[in-house]
């Protein structure tokens, strides 16, 4: 057998040095995201405290997540944004363009970097830093420090993350579709096509009633229908990338 | 080893850069690609490579299509493009995130190759110049043993010392099993590297021959004006630079590539000629 040959079945073993290689090149950006989040956190938790506008015995670390899960959804979609940056600047794309990897490895590889990983990543720092906050706060406010738990492996925390992960889709198809700004085209495609998705039901269903065979009653407020139309989004979102992936070229 | 079949590409509808282009290149070869500006040796490497799509014909590497860009086609092939970025990595790093892809890559002539050409292996790239970034590349594209080897204008930006380094580095690590595709402007820095010679113009390969038939059916000369049986002539200052079919028996000058080059734009039909009269 060749020792040399490389197979084109999908190699789990490639997409970890994908993994690695990624992280080297754009874990320094990550990274400063990352601390900024921290500082910005950090700045919200001392910020009412310092202006007197909070005593210290009364605050509690639980009161960060939304801040950050706000961050978390920003930061991620950022980062997905600019997973393929390499491919959409001729001078440096030639590297990732013939690297022996195949499409499915390079999207798997994006896809597991930016969603569950980084999602649990996410999940960890936020039970150590919840977690250093409180303590801090027990310390200056002379109570017995108490540990934040419950509160962040809540229902609220995971369909939030579960938000992040069917959305993210959406990021990765602009990150590998845009040249540039990919974050903002791509909320931008997402306001459009939201639009248009309501003009035309809005529109079927006023055509529909109006003839008074039909009444729509699907409440999709109600939330129980979303993870159906979601998922298979997603999914669809993911397909369409891996043939922009597969089809991208150097111009 | 390479066979480009019928291959036709434009970057606009209106002025098709190739049409019908046909090309075959064995392993163990060197061959130089010239050409004039915008004659597409860049796109026909970026074709060969697999970073553009021909919107016809077919480019294939031991027999797989470049275009699907298969985890087995890539392995076979690097490039080094003539302008180019590397990541904000020092070179150890990044041969240590990239060698993984490579099965044939060769950690010992990487350094060797370092050494050879003065890297500093614990300097961010991004930091190093144009000319040490891209002896860094070169050096990589050899450490990776590919069956393939792309290089677009890969003396460009090279000091003088550098392109020398560069020709004993390619001599030194002559393969047998590697085909070398080098696309440049710069004749007189090849000169010696190249035994193949492959002119493009006008989107159409016009010459393709070996150095070694160029040597055996032609004759470069200086002469005091114009012979009448000369194929081509040059003014130069020291007289005329001349090329001539090469007679039995006839001993003339070493190969000029820039003379011949020049000559097959100007002259392709009669320059051909004298290789279809075999």
């Amino acid at each position: 057998m060749d020792r040399y040959k490389v197979t084109d079945s999908f190699n789990a073993g490639r997409v970890l040095h994908l993994a690695k290689r990624t992280v080297a090149i754009q874990g320094r950006s990550w990274f400063t995201g990352f601390a900024a989040a921290i500082g910005i956190l950090t700045l919200w938790w001392f910020y009412p405290l310092l202006n007197n506008t909070q005593p210290w015995h009364h605050y509690h670390a639980a009161s960060l997540i939304p801040t950050a899960l706000f961050l978390f959804h920003l930061g991620g979609y950022l980062m997905t944004s600019k997973i393929f940056n390499e491919l959409h600047t001729p001078s440096t794309a030639f590297l990732s363009l013939t690297l022996p990897a195949s499409t499915t490895e390079k999207l798997i590889c994006a896809w597991l970097i930016t969603a569950p990983l980084y999602a649990f990543v996410f999940l960890i720092s936020l039970v150590l830093f919840l977690n250093v906050i409180q303590f801090a706060t027990s310390l200056f406010a002379g109570t017995s420090p108490s540990i934040v738990w419950s509160q962040i492996f809540s229902s609220g925390v995971f369909t939030n993350v579960g938000t992040y992960l069917t959305y993210h889709a959406a990021f990765l198809l602009g990150a590998v579709m845009f040249k540039s700004g990919q974050f903002i085209k791509t909320i931008l495609a997402m306001i459009l096509i939201s639009l248009l998705i309501t003009f035309t039901i809005g529109i079927l269903y006023l055509m529909l009633l109006s003839e008074g065979s039909f009444s729509l009653n699907i409440i999709l407020s109600e939330h129980r229908l979303y993870p159906f139309i979601q998922v298979p989004a997603a999914l669809i979102l993911l397909v369409i990338a891996w043939i922009t992936l597969k089809r991208k070229q150097l111009i | 080893m390479v066979e480009l079949s019928n291959i036709s590409f434009s970057f606009n509808r209106k002025t098709p850069l190739f049409q019908n282009l046909t090309l075959s290149l064995q392993a163990g070869r060197n061959y130089g690609l010239f050409g004039l500006n915008g004659a597409g040796k860049t796109t026909l490497l970026n074709l060969m490579s697999g970073m553009l799509f021909p919107a016809s014909g077919s480019c294939n590497i031991a027999g797989m299509e470049v275009r699907k860009r298969l985890p087995s086609v890539m392995s076979q092939l690097f490039i080094v493009p003539e302008q180019f970025e590397l990541p904000p990595l020092t070179p150890e790093r990044f041969t240590v995130n990239q060698k993984p892809f490579y099965p044939r890559f060769d950690s010992s002539e990487m350094e060797h190759l370092m050494h050879q050409f003065n890297i500093d292996p614990q300097k961010v790239l991004t930091q190093h110049s144009y000319g040490q970034r891209k002896k860094f590349l070169i050096a990589f594209s050899l450490a990776v043993n590919t069956p393939l080897l792309l290089m677009d204008e890969p003396t460009n930006g090279l000091d003088i010392p550098s392109k020398s380094q560069f020709r004993k580095v390619m001599s030194e690590t002559e393969s047998a099993r590697r085909c070398t595709f080098i696309s440049t402007h710069q004749v007189r820095d090849l000169e010696s590297i190249i035994d193949h010679m492959t002119v493009l113009h006008s989107g159409k390969i016009i010459f393709n021959q070996s150095v070694s038939d160029i040597a055996e059916r032609l004759t470069f000369k200086k002469t005091a004006g114009v012979p009448p049986e000369s194929l081509y002539s040059e003014e130069t200052t020291d007289g005329y630079h001349t090329l001539f079919r090469r007679l039995k028996d006839e001993q003339g000058e070493r190969v000029d590539l820039e003379l011949l080059f020049n000559s097959i734009i100007q002259k392709t039909d009669s320059i051909n000629h004298v290789f279809d009269n075999s």
